[in-house]
């Protein structure tokens, strides 16, 4: 299942913990609504994999804490991977950098799952920034738009290119 | 390794897992069930041997290969311990041996591409489970833990480059984690994490009753009565 719902301020939120958006890829705490500061964030405990991976595949992470983190370690049968944002400033400067995520993480779920492609069920999310200007007013209208997942692997390449859609769309 | 050496193990692993393959029956003479399980247990030793003589001399692949047959081999081990267990009146023991069977095999189609056979053995094992055994109850938790270190080279599971579950140069990554700092939740599932966590008894009263083979206990210990289901929330595997 594939949802997409409007998320305002993550930006804001992760400018206040001085993350610099537009440096990379952020992946999210589970609380970010709640936390009043960083040691607040709670993360999933596959942000240390997803974060590897992206590492190893050239792709800009801003960490929201370095170093050690508090995790959630959840044991049940879904596969939780951490929602992840993307600002505007960062994927129009880097239009190739969220597809290469999205395949690395793919991959790693391919290979990880063989044998439960049917039935592992996994959840993901990316949240998308988009700015428009309006070239009479000349304002700029920035929306933030979060696409989830919640399914199988085989149905795991609709939502990438729901996800690689939203990025060209402006 | 040499290349005689490992066509030697590649054909007697062929041999020993095409010949368990017709024990799966409950059919099959018990004692005879039993040599075999034996035989494979030896085999999967020879196996773990062979597999430490590589590690570190630089074939990475190889050293995978050997992990992932281990891993198709305690498959197949587990699958006739479960028909043992069954047979002997085991049946919770019988449980366990087939969900550790399940997931060896998953490792062993993870971690190398040799062993895609795994699969055939994965799809008989599911319809072991969905015929042998009643529809369980699970339990599942959510927790943070004071600390995670990666198994391959025990730094913080943060600072390494290992990714769990993965296998490296014959041995699988794994998070191992600290003590738990703070208990979220335990909570009864449909689809656990992991089948080994299971609701196996109901209590009512002063019976608690066996939910795999409904047999009924009377309970003295006045502490012990009430009513409430019991399940084992941690276990190795």
């Amino acid at each position: 299942m594939i949802t997409s719902t409007e998320c305002p301020n993550i930006r804001e939120k992760l400018e206040q913990f001085g993350v610099m958006t537009s440096d990379g890829i952020v992946l999210l705490p589970i609380n970010l609504e709640d936390a009043a500061a960083v040691d607040d964030c709670i993360f999933l405990p596959s942000v240390r994999n997803v974060r590897k991976l992206l590492r190893n595949h050239d792709v800009a992470e801003v960490p929201i804490v370095s170093g050690t983190f508090k995790a959630l370690d959840n044991r049940d049968n879904s596969f939780l991977l951490p929602t992840i944002f993307v600002a505007y400033s960062y994927w129009t400067q880097n239009p190739d950098a969220v597809s290469v995520a999205l395949n690395v993480v793919a991959s790693y779920l391919f290979d990880f799952f063989k044998g439960s492609e049917k039935t592992q069920v996994v959840e993901f999310g990316v949240i998308v920034e988009q700015e428009k200007t309006q070239t009479k007013t000349k304002t700029t209208e920035r929306t933030t738009t979060q696409i989830s997942f919640k399914g199988t692997l085989e149905e795991f390449e609709p939502f990438k290119d729901v996800v690689e859609h939203a990025l060209k769309r402006e | 390794m040499l290349l005689s050496e490992s066509k030697r193990l590649d054909a007697e692993f062929n041999e020993i897992m095409n010949s368990s393959m017709r024990y799966l029956f409950p059919v099959r003479d018990l004692d005879l069930q039993i040599d075999k399980a034996n035989a494979l247990g030896e085999f999967i030793s020879k196996l773990i041997q062979a597999k430490f003589t590589l590690i570190g001399t630089g074939n990475p692949d190889f050293a995978n290969k050997l992990l992932a047959m281990e891993y198709f081999a305690i498959s197949m081990h587990l699958c006739l311990v479960m028909w043992i267990d069954l047979r002997i009146g085991k049946p919770e023991s019988a449980w366990l041996s087939l969900v550790d069977a399940q997931r060896s095999a998953k490792l062993a189609l993870r971690v190398h591409e040799s062993c895609s056979n795994a699969r055939n053995l994965l799809d008989i094992m599911d319809g072991y489970e969905a015929i042998l055994f009643p529809k369980r109850m699970f339990c599942s938790h959510s927790a943070i833990f004071e600390s995670c270190t990666c198994s391959i080279c025990d730094a913080p599971f943060d600072n390494c480059d290992h990714i769990s579950g993965m296998a490296y140069d014959g041995q699988l990554c794994s998070e191992i984690s600290g003590p738990i700092a703070h208990l979220d939740h335990v909570a009864i599932v449909e689809l656990p994490y992991d089948k080994g966590c299971v609701v196996h008894a109901r209590v009512e009263g002063d019976i608690e009753t066996d939910l795999l083979t409904l047999v009924e206990t009377k309970i003295e210990d006045e502490a012990k009565k009430g009513t409430y289901f019991k399940f084992t929330i941690l276990r190795a595997n």
